[in-house]
């Protein structure tokens, strides 16, 4: 959208927030804000699921919510969940009830696109991005209900991840102990869940610099008044010192503060002092923009991570390396995958975004041997679809560890009800690329790169892959000749493998 | 020095009262305008008896007996209440006194002989207009004492038939005129006042009975709840768990004539429950308010009808918006046109590219043009919305109409935030432009109503700035509940940010002009109550700053005491037009800054209402605001200066400045 106005309503764990932003080419600017408080994530947290009358309330919001968007005429707009509704047992009744009662198409957001865009914002938000970012950074939003971490070197992700700590989160789960000796709690359980991140802050040494956002930072901003972007360590312990065994009621009256807010001031001061004693830094940034303005700039296409591509190849190498995986094999079938799917476009007639699918397909497709060669697909299924990739929505991820899983699988999987959830439409096109990823696959299958290249030629409608080998590549052979019926039965079309070998 | 720095403010506002009762003595004024300010004088003293007397008389029957920042207990203010209230009374009397004798040579007689042609007509009106809808009560077992109500006239005899006494009681009833005007042959003007008309009659009432005695009698009480709860803000905080328990509509005072006899006043002492603290005996006429009946009987004997100038470049269509992109538009009234700001609004309630209209209604007229064009707005699909405070004091009916006929042409209309009252005047263009949005925001001093634009003096400011445009379109949203959590940036919102920011500024002036540099403050109110700010200004006048305040009417502070005070000036400006605007000048090393807005500086509006405060930007209209000040503290015709308690009409040997004319007659903003 490159003019107009566009409009995000976030649906949090404590409140629901509307920006309405206008665009006028690349020029921005935000032109509504509102917040009504609303802790559907106490239901969902105390309860496991969001309470009627929390659903009645967020339909009145909504309602009002509705009556801005009609004063702004505004026709572009999306809907948000935060990601924590995913855990409520009535979600479903939840999404259905608001579009009866109000016509609002709720999405809920995935903890993965989540922290995404949180970091894509948080790069074009944040003047001093680049420079911070090249020295390694922890990108932080610290909400109600979770806290997302980016932790990013070079211009690489290093790390990403949700943490289940958020501040209204941790306050429930500590509801019943008295605010005396709460903050304990508090800091037992942060410390124990940045475990994993400080071995890697540890093993990435030079991780100096802490980006926070979130409605904590409002929070932050309203206590310490800061007048530049940053806030001092020193501030923070000092007030945590002070007020660390509060009640709610002495948080309120002291620091000026809404019930909303005193229930999350200790919590949100602790996770920052932990997460500063981790990148050994004296104060963090801070970016004033809030999530839905994020949202919004986002979904209007205002920002754009133009290195997406590039970030989402490096962190699924990374991921491919963590799990033990050849990183050199992974690469060679992605791009082998990617040239047949080039060559063969007239044959599968797969929409121009599938590629990257394939791709991204390709570059995973061996984590789950970390495990064990036995139940390899299912294996790999599993791990694939439990990653958060930063970039690569949910369904996005899920259809890579489909497309994985039917490469891999062997005919008695066929049993499994992986595919349930699944279109026909979606099962065809999953069919197609697990065929084409079999075979890019089946080209690297000693994966120490003896076929340097291979070319396509379509003949009396059979198809013939012509490689190019240092040495006769036996076990790519024996793979291929297992990939062909699989091939067929995709695509009805032979698929023959011709080895030209050219000798060094 | 006097040990308490602090005037009194029942005190202070009844001084303000009676500067308006002494334009009725300024010859400067027609005839008619002298006898309309004398009413207007009587009004007020009513709606004070109701309010804030009858606070005083709550917080002493609950037992509350603290001092109040004048150092008084509620005792002590209600003593010195009642002895300058029977001072003013004596001066009411004698201003009426001369003002009749004036009338004379005016052919109008509000004295008279009581010949037979005047009987006659006095007979005449008796059995047909007024007799009909009379109901007498005699008091006997079987007729107990009536309720009387709030304000409502009355008259007390003594009748008796045989050797038997009774009392009996006639409430004139509302619906009926207290003078009536009779033109004789020789062109003259007879006045006759309904009671003088009833005493001559009253054997046709009481067949049979002699009439011994007639006296009359006025009984004020204590107004709604709801209303005393806003005006008397600081009095009923303190007490505010009693006030539910609070008798409703206890007496406040009661008015008298001076020679009722001893035994019937006990009576009515007893029937009506009130004390002689209450009670004040008058010898001439009981309310004074029958003479806004009098002040059109001579038209050319009132001041020049008013031709507000308009400010000939602006556009009359859709190009307005335009204009106010390059240029704000600024204007006082009622020098200036308010049909400028009705105007917009018709404009923007026809033009395709509206997508919105919001505004504040506080107080309006029946006839308003303004929410007729909101309605036509609302009919051609816009969103129009409406903060209607319900609450404006003695216009919820107005308001109540207003709102319905509003929701039914389908505006959203809101009643703002409870315990709040919304006073501030804002209005907001949402217009789309190229797609985006440009808002247009009218913030004024006075309210958006066409009768009183003609009679108050206030200032209107409408431009395009976006940084208003968004606090504005966040003080809607607050007021409308959007949302809970508001960000203001350019403008200052009571209860949030106003106070702070205006003691802020204060605080500025006093510390740079402290350490050496020249500082200056100039504030325009109506009211100056607040302690804290009051502290503030002694501070800034001990430490150099120059302190010119125009305080229209109450003034707790105490200008012009060595150590205290020396730097402070405070004018009042009694006049033609009722001053309104609050303006706040802050002059000194850093700060070069006025500011307008809707709040005075009194507790009430600073913590009890929704306020807007609004810098004046703009180059040209900041120029001439600054020139209005200016002129305004020149003004040595219809100002008074306080020193201490004491106001004194200022005096000059140079020109005379009478500033409200001077705006009359000279353009100010092109």
């Amino acid at each position: 959208m490159k003019k107009g106005l566009y409009a995000t309503i976030n649906v949090g764990s404590s409140a629901v927030r509307m920006s309405v932003i206008s665009l006028k080419g690349s020029d921005y600017k935000e032109i509504d804000y509102l917040v009504k408080p609303l802790a559907i994530g106490m239901d969902i947290f105390y309860k496991g699921y969001i309470t009627l009358e929390n659903v009645q309330k967020l339909v009145e919001i909504f309602l009002l919510f509705k009556v801005k968007l009609e004063e702004y005429g505004i026709a572009n707009y999306k809907i948000l969940c935060t990601s924590e509704v995913k855990d409520a047992n009535n979600k479903d009744f939840f999404i259905d009830y608001i579009r009866i009662h109000t016509g609002f198409d709720l999405k809920i957001l995935d903890p993965s696109e989540e922290i995404y865009v949180k970091y894509v914002g948080t790069k074009y938000e944040f003047k001093e991005f680049s420079k911070i970012e090249k020295g390694g950074v922890i990108v932080v939003t610290i909400a109600s209900g979770n806290i997302s971490i980016n932790i990013l070197k070079q211009g690489k992700i290093i790390h990403s991840g949700v943490l289940a700590a958020g501040t209204l989160k941790l306050r429930s789960m500590f509801a019943n102990i008295s605010s005396v000796k709460r903050y304990k709690a508090y800091d037992q359980y942060i410390n124990n869940i940045t475990r994993e991140l400080k071995t890697i802050t540890a093993t990435n040494k030079g991780i100096k610099s802490l980006i926070g956002g979130g409605s904590s930072i409002n929070l932050l901003i309203r206590v310490f008044k800061p007048k530049k972007d940053i806030i001092h360590k020193k501030d923070i312990v000092e007030l945590y010192k002070k007020v660390k065994s509060y009640s709610r009621k002495e948080l309120m009256e002291d620091l000026s503060l809404r019930e909303d807010e005193a229930i999350v001031i200790i919590p949100t001061l602790s996770a920052y002092i932990h997460l500063l004693e981790l990148v050994e830094q004296d104060f963090l940034y801070f970016s004033r923009s809030s999530f839905p303005f994020t949202l919004a700039r986002f979904y209007s296409g205002n920002i754009k991570d133009r290195d997406r591509d590039k970030r989402v190849k490096s962190t699924l190498l990374l991921i491919t390396k963590r799990y033990n995986a050849d990183v050199h094999h992974a690469e060679r079938v992605a791009k082998y995958a990617l040239k047949l799917y080039h060559l063969l476009e007239d044959l599968h007639s797969l929409n121009s975004n599938e590629d990257k699918v394939l791709e991204s397909s390709a570059l995973i497709h061996d984590v789950g041997s970390f495990i064990g060669k036995e139940n390899i697909a299912r294996n790999s299924h599993s791990i694939i679809s439990s990653l958060n990739i930063p970039g690569l929505d949910n369904l996005t991820v899920n259809f890579m560890a489909n497309i994985v899983y039917q490469m891999l699988k062997l005919p008695i999987d066929d049993k499994l009800n992986i595919f349930t959830e699944c279109s026909t439409t979606d099962f065809l096109v999953i069919k197609k690329l697990a065929s084409l990823l079999g075979i890019a696959k089946a080209l690297d299958i000693s994966k120490v790169g003896l076929i340097r290249d291979f070319n396509v030629t379509i003949r009396y409608n059979m198809i013939l892959v012509e490689a190019f080998s240092t040495k006769e590549p036996f076990l790519e052979l024996l793979a291929f000749d297992k990939q062909k019926d699989i091939f067929m039965k995709t695509f009805g079309v032979p698929i023959d493998i011709r080895i030209r070998v050219s000798y060094e | 020095m006097s040990k308490v720095h602090f005037n009194n403010r029942e005190i202070s506002w009844l001084k303000f009262n009676e500067r308006v009762m002494y334009e009725a003595i300024d010859m400067n004024n027609p005839i008619m305008e002298r006898i309309k300010f004398l009413a207007i004088s009587a009004s007020n003293l009513d709606e004070f008896f109701m309010i804030r007397v009858a606070g005083l008389k709550s917080q002493l029957s609950l037992g509350y007996n603290e001092k109040d920042m004048s150092s008084k207990t509620p005792k002590e203010q209600i003593d010195e209440i009642t002895a300058y209230v029977k001072k003013l009374y004596n001066e009411q009397e004698k201003i009426l006194d001369d003002i009749k004798k004036e009338l004379v040579s005016h052919n109008i007689l509000m004295y008279y002989d009581q010949d037979e042609e005047i009987l006659e007509i006095m007979e005449n009106i008796f059995i047909n207009d007024i007799m009909p809808i009379l109901s007498p009560i005699t008091l006997d077992p079987s007729h107990p004492f009536p309720f009387i109500f709030n304000k409502r006239f009355s008259m007390v005899l003594k009748i008796s038939r045989g050797s038997k006494e009774y009392l009996s009681l006639i409430m004139i009833p509302e619906n009926i005129n207290r003078v009536y005007r009779v033109k004789k042959s020789n062109n003259k003007i007879i006045v006759l006042k309904i009671e003088d008309i009833i005493s001559s009659n009253v054997s046709l009432l009481y067949r049979g009975y002699k009439v011994i005695s007639v006296d009359h009698l006025r009984v004020t009480r204590n107004a709604d709840v709801d209303v005393q709860k806003e005006e008397a803000y600081d009095l009923l905080r303190s007490i505010e768990d009693s006030v539910s328990r609070r008798d409703k509509g206890s007496i406040a005072r009661i008015e008298i004539s001076s020679g009722i006899d001893k035994e019937t006043l006990e009576v009515l002492k007893s029937q009506i429950v009130f004390n002689d603290e209450d009670i004040f005996s008058i010898d001439g006429d009981i309310d004074l308010t029958y003479l806004f009946q009098l002040c059109n009987l001579l038209p050319d004997k009132q001041f020049k009808p008013l031709t507000p100038f308009l400010i000939d470049s602006i556009p009359n269509n859709k190009d307005i918006f335009e204009y106010i992109k390059k240029k704000d538009i600024f204007f006082i009234r009622p020098y200036y046109s308010f049909s400028m700001v009705s105007n917009l609004i018709a404009i923007a309630s026809t033009d395709k590219d509206v997508l919105a209209i919001k505004m504040t209604l506080y107080r309006t007229n029946t006839d308003s043009k303004i929410l007729t064009s909101l309605i036509e707005a609302a009919n051609r699909g816009k969103q129009v919305s409406v903060v209607v405070e319900l609450t404006a004091r003695f216009d919820e009916k107005v308001n109540i109409t207003w709102a319905k006929n509003l929701e039914q042409a389908g505006c959203i209309v809101s009643y703002g935030i409870p315990d709040l009252k919304v006073h501030a005047k804002a209005m907001l263009i949402i217009r789309r432009e190229e797609s985006c949005i440009k808002r247009y925001t009218h913030i004024a001093t006075g309210n958006y109503n066409e009768n009183t634009a003609m009679v108050y003096t206030d200032i209107d400011l409408i431009t395009a700035n976006d940084d208003m445009g968004k606090d504005i379109s966040e003080l809607f949203n607050y007021l409308m509940s959007y949302t809970s959590i508001h960000r203001w940036s350019s403008l200052f919102i009571a209860p949030f940010t106003l106070k702070s920011r205006i003691y802020e500024l204060v605080d500025t002036v006093t510390e740079e002009t402290a350490s050496g540099q020249k500082g200056m403050i100039v504030m325009k109110m109506n009211s100056l109550v607040d302690k804290d700010m009051i502290s503030k200004l002694y501070k800034a006048s001990e430490a150099g700053v120059t302190v010119r305040l125009i305080v229209r009417g109450i003034c707790c502070l105490k200008p012009g005491i060595k150590g205290l005070s020396s730097n402070i000036t405070v004018n009042s400006i009694v006049g033609r037009f009722l001053e309104h605007p609050r303006i706040f000048y802050f002059k000194s090393k850093s700060l070069d800054k006025v500011f307008i807005s809707s709040a005075d500086i009194m507790p009430r509006n600073l913590n009890g209402r929704v306020e807007v405060m609004a810098e004046i930007i703009e180059k040209s209209c900041k120029k001439n605001l600054l020139d209005y000040i200016e002129i305004s503290l020149k003004d040595n015709v219809k100002s008074w200066a306080l020193t201490d308690d004491t106001y004194k009409k200022v005096t000059s040997k140079g020109k005379a400045i009478n500033s409200q004319n001077y705006f009359l007659e000279n353009r100010i903003i092109e």
